[in-house]
């Protein structure tokens, strides 16, 4: 057993550690935005350290390419999906744990907040700010 | 090595599972979206493995399709849970 064999063997150890951190994450979170912060950073590392054990194992140009394609892919797209999905998660009034101090969209973003009029609502207020400055 | 793999991808199944188990369960759809994206990351991890495994680097072009389908997922049905509170 090579060096390079040893190398991905504990990439591969270590990736499927932290897949299994953010499931266990999952399950024992109590809240379903603090099982998005559990579950989203920890499986992009899991992924990120088996990706590259992959690239290892192969060493060609082609392995690595696809693979830190997949990563670079991960790493833009997982923030995204969190954002948005923990962003129609507090539209729809999932109800947070109540151990969660800070809510600093309540004032942005109200029962009858409707997503596509915002950019109206900034417009209008942007105008007033200018007729006061006038 | 193989061993190694074997037992790294038992671990992920297993890991599958506690996934599963939050989807089965999630008091709310956020939560059961939320294991769903987690359980495709884990078959992006299990295909990942696999080409290790057999390897046949071929296999590897799968998970990069699996990765672009568990984004377009997620932001599909956060799409979907949002258009039931408006309009």
């Amino acid at each position: 057993m090579s060096a390079n064999d040893l190398l991905v063997m504990g990439l591969v150890v270590a990736g499927t550690f932290f897949m299994l951190v953010a499931a266990v994450g999952l399950n024992r979170m109590p809240d379903v935005y603090l099982r998005m912060h559990g579950a989203a950073k920890s499986t992009t590392l899991g992924i990120t350290a088996i990706l590259m054990a992959v690239g290892l194992h192969f060493g060609t140009s082609a392995a690595y390419t696809r693979a830190v394609l997949v990563v670079l892919f991960f790493f833009l797209t997982t923030p995204v999906g969190t954002h948005v999905l923990a962003r129609a998660a507090y539209l729809t009034g999932v109800p947070r744990w109540p151990g969660t101090v800070p809510d600093e969209m309540a004032d942005q973003v109200g029962p009858g907040h409707r997503p596509g009029g915002s950019r109206a609502g900034s417009a209008a207020a942007r105008a007033s700010g200018r007729e006061r400055r006038a | 090595m193989t061993a190694a793999l074997d037992g790294a991808a038992l671990a992920l199944v297993l890991s599958k599972a506690l996934c599963l188990w939050r989807l089965f369960r999630g008091p709310s759809l956020p939560d059961r979206v939320v294991a769903l994206d987690q359980i495709s990351m884990h078959v992006v991890a299990l295909v990942a493995l696999y080409t290790i495994r057999t390897g046949q680097l071929v296999f590897l072009d799968a998970a990069v399709v699996a990765a672009l389908l568990s984004f377009l997922t997620t932001v599909a049905f956060a799409r979907y849970l949002e258009q039931g509170i408006e309009r």
